[in-house]
């Protein structure tokens, strides 16, 4: 068993290699290249969900950059709640639909959605209007309600949660999207893509006894990072966040953002958000400390950014 | 026409089984408006006759008066799972064992005992009726040794089939319910597997009294004695064991109308006919006369009770009664819990998030096996109504969503001493993130910008459970203190924004 579990390891770490040095070879390559550079950042404003992740995902280089043909992919949304999308509790359902048939479109031999929820799973999965959709659009939907379903994972870079479980379908796809709604939150003071990382985690509670700053910026440093975070801002919750109480909470900001830098989307993400309602970056130091540790950078404008009205 | 009426008893007697056995394991859970069998069903019908059960009640009395206990063979699933038990215990035995004999019948004991369960009922209330009461027994039994069998295949078949069967945790097991449930199922499964229908004749208050009522109904199952040859096969398949071959009488009080006999019968000779017929022919009219008299006092017996139920339904409860266990919504207050609660554990096994078990201690001695919610596994959802919509007695009072969340089934402790943001000085705000009323909110600590830790505001509070469940400590800094009494939580605050229209990016 031991001997076998350090063969899975060994192979899953020279993969793990090669991908990545294949990945950076072709950043050098990008950054060589001044005209065809695809974009490091994107945010469009002014549209209906659909056409701004249109206009987006294009801007960002179209799913194909991110997507190869007969990978396994998984698209985790927020789905934490119990609501349906009005109250802006949960990623947008229109969302998650596009980006599902972009990657099948883009050649992915499945795409697999799931969350682990807070409020009881079958009821997030059905009212946020989700789990259809992304079915409707091709997608399989996984369970994640049980302990069952996650493993556990080593993360050398991490602080304080070093032996996390997470969802066995992170840990067994080829690549991974990170599509979280943009919120307040009462603990966390911003839930977006990195905040969004608690629901590929089993024990949500460990990373709330052990400083919850320090464990949200230790779950961003598995080492299968998203290959693409999409910020939904169509529903913004500005106010009760996370649940929310009522509508009242939301604000229709008709907006999205997409990186493939975690740290640098959640930075714009809040500087978008504090037009809305005062939130300093000083808030969220689980910024700072993933980007201690090169997860990634709050230096948006070190970045390529394109910033797209409709 | 009886091989008909026969395979008809059969046919209602099988959809009713499979009915309550899929409504008390988690299968009657995904399949809508299923708890609705729950309310045809004799002691809920009596329960809640003043709050819709009376139709059904009435009905069921109507159905006695006319054929006499139609219900113990057709509509009562423990009857119905005794008749399953005598049929496979039936393939264990020789032919001649198999017969059944006519047995005298234990009338001082089914008359004491049926006088003492309705004696309880009407003082004492629902809840050591809940003991003896047929249909929540049965529910007993299904909840609590069915349904872990049922999660067991299920979560083979999840490992068998992973992407479309999902893993279910362990049912809501509580020992003291087990047992009771186990040795409650060993008792009837022993007494039917040897004779018949003997739970139901000597002990079930339910069979005594629809007995007792059956001895007026105006058609009866009787020997044609001038068909009978004396050949005794109605004999050895009356499981009731009340067909007498000496005087050629069928005891109604014990017949259940199976119609095992009427089919037997090579002379056709046993049917149904009119009671004032046999009156007419027989030359001694004494027994018939003592069967009306015995029949007005089960009816009378049967309106003391409900008299006695109707005058005390008005009972205010103690606010002051200290409870370990939390009420489920609707329930209104122990009081009112412990006077109509037959502890059926259709709202134990409906709840979807799988908080209700049955109480064995929460509400002291007296109310074994009551509903009681804990936060140990979940937390009761904001948008869920379910239990109160499937408690057939009325226990617990039918609540919309709306009506729901403004019920106060419990209050929120706040014991900061236990809190995260205290004791590390770190954010948390798991209780704050899950308060579905923002009866909790959070508070920037003086003196440490940007650290905020939970107030809380208990006249808001519904006591869901949500911040005591999720709390990540231990032990808990948010605690729900169970009421007694339910109260009603003043109503969220009203934050109403400006909506902003914003064109920068802000970066």
């Amino acid at each position: 068993m031991k001997r076998r579990d350090f063969l899975r390891t060994a192979l899953a770490g020279a993969v793990a290699g090669a991908v990545k040095i294949e990945g950076s070879t072709i950043l050098a390559a990008d950054k060589g290249a001044s005209t065809e550079t695809p974009n490091d950042l994107v945010a469009v404003m002014g549209g209906e969900p659909a056409e701004l992740y249109k206009k987006g995902i294009e801007a960002m280089g179209g799913m194909k950059r991110f997507v190869k043909k007969g990978q396994k992919v998984v698209v985790k949304p927020n789905i934490g709640w119990d609501k349906t999308p009005e109250y802006a509790a949960n990623t947008n359902p229109v969302l998650v639909s596009e980006i599902v048939k972009d990657c099948l479109a883009a050649g992915a031999s499945e795409v697999v959605v799931f969350d682990h929820t807070c409020d009881e799973w079958e009821g997030c999965y059905k009212n946020s209007g989700i789990a259809e959709a992304a079915e409707k659009a091709g997608a399989k939907v996984a369970f994640a309600h049980d302990e069952k379903y996650y493993r556990e994972v080593e993360l050398p870079l991490a602080v304080k949660m070093k032996n996390p479980k997470i969802h066995e379908a992170i840990i067994d796809c080829d690549v991974w999207i990170n599509v979280p709604i943009l919120k307040n939150h009462g603990g966390a003071k911003m839930t977006i893509s990195m905040k969004n990382y608690m629901g590929i985690v089993w024990d949500r509670g460990y990373l709330h006894r052990h400083n919850l700053q320090q464990c949200i910026a230790d779950a961003t440093t598995y080492e299968k990072r998203p290959v693409l975070n999409i910020v939904d801002a169509y529903r913004i919750m500005t106010q009760n966040g996370p649940k929310g109480k009522t509508t009242d909470d939301v604000q229709l900001a008709k907006a999205i953002f997409m990186s493939t830098d975690i740290v640098a989307v959640d930075t714009a993400a809040t500087k978008f958000f504090s037009q809305y309602r005062e939130m300093s970056l000083d808030n969220l130091p689980y910024l700072s400390m993933a980007q201690n540790v090169k997860v990634g950078t709050m230096d948006i404008d070190s970045l390529k950014v394109a910033r797209i009205k409709l | 026409m009886y091989k008909t009426l026969r395979w008809i008893r059969v046919g209602v007697a099988l959809v009713t089984l499979l009915l309550f056995i899929l409504a008390f394991t988690f299968v009657g859970r995904s399949i809508a408006g299923i708890y609705t069998i729950t309310r045809f069903q004799f002691i809920p019908a009596l329960i809640s006759f003043l709050s819709g059960g009376a139709f059904v009640f009435i009905f069921f009395l109507i159905l006695t008066l006319l054929f006499g206990r139609v219900y113990c063979s057709f509509f009562c699933p423990l009857g119905i799972m005794q008749d399953g038990v005598s049929k496979v215990a039936s393939w264990f035995k020789s032919k001649k064992g198999r017969r059944y004999k006519y047995a005298k019948p234990h009338t001082a004991l089914r008359v004491s005992v049926c006088i003492l369960s309705f004696g309880v009922l009407a003082i004492f209330g629902a809840r050591y009726f809940a003991w003896i009461d047929p249909y929540s027994n049965f529910g007993k039994i299904v909840t609590q040794l069915v349904d872990p069998l049922f999660i067991g295949v299920n979560n083979l078949l999840s490992n068998l089939f992973p992407a479309s069967v999902f893993h279910r945790g362990p049912s809501a097991l509580v020992w003291g319910s087990f047992a009771f449930g186990a040795a409650f199922c060993l008792l009837v499964v022993v007494m039917s597997a040897f004779r018949g229908r003997l739970y139901c004749n000597t002990i079930c208050p339910v069979g005594t009294l629809l007995g007792y009522i059956s001895k007026i109904s105006l058609f009866k199952l009787a020997i044609d004695k001038k068909e009978c040859i004396k050949c005794n096969a109605c004999v050895n398949v009356c499981k009731s064991q009340c067909i007498d071959p000496s005087t050629g009488e069928v005891d109604e009080s014990r017949c259940v109308v199976c119609l095992n006999c009427t089919t037997v019968c090579k002379k056709h000779g046993l049917k149904f006919v009119r009671r004032a017929k046999i009156g007419e022919d027989a030359e001694n009219k004494e027994p018939l006369m003592k069967g009306r008299r015995e029949a007005i006092g089960a009816v009378a017996g049967l309106g003391a009770v409900m008299v006695a139920r109707g005058l005390q339904s008005n009972k205010a409860g103690d606010p002051e009664r200290e409870i370990s266990g939390i009420i489920p919504p609707g329930g209104v207050s122990l009081e009112h819990l412990k006077a109509n609660c037959t502890a059926c554990q259709a709202c134990v096994e409906a709840c979807p998030n799988r908080i209700i078990s049955p109480a064995f201690g929460e509400y002291g001695v007296h109310n074994l096996m009551l509903p009681t919610i804990h936060y140990k596994r979940q937390f009761c959802g904001f948008n869920c109504n379910v239990c109160s919509n499937v408690c057939p007695n009325g226990a617990l009072k039918p609540l919309t969503v709306e009506a729901k969340r403004k019920v106060q089934v419990g209050r929120v402790e706040f014991i900061a001493k236990n809190c995260i943001v205290f004791k590390h000085k770190t954010d948390c705000g798991a209780c704050d993130e899950h308060c579905p009323t923002k009866a909790i909110t959070m508070k920037e600590w003086k003196g440490k910008p940007g650290l905020y830790f939970p107030t809380v505001n208990p006249d808001m509070c519904i006591g869901c459970g949500g911040c005591e469940y999720v709390c990540p400590e231990s032990p808990k800094a948010m605690v729900v203190r169970p009421l007694a009494v339910h109260g009603e939580a003043i109503p969220p605050k009203q934050d109403k924004q400006e909506k902003k229209v914003v064109d920068d990016f802000g970066f």
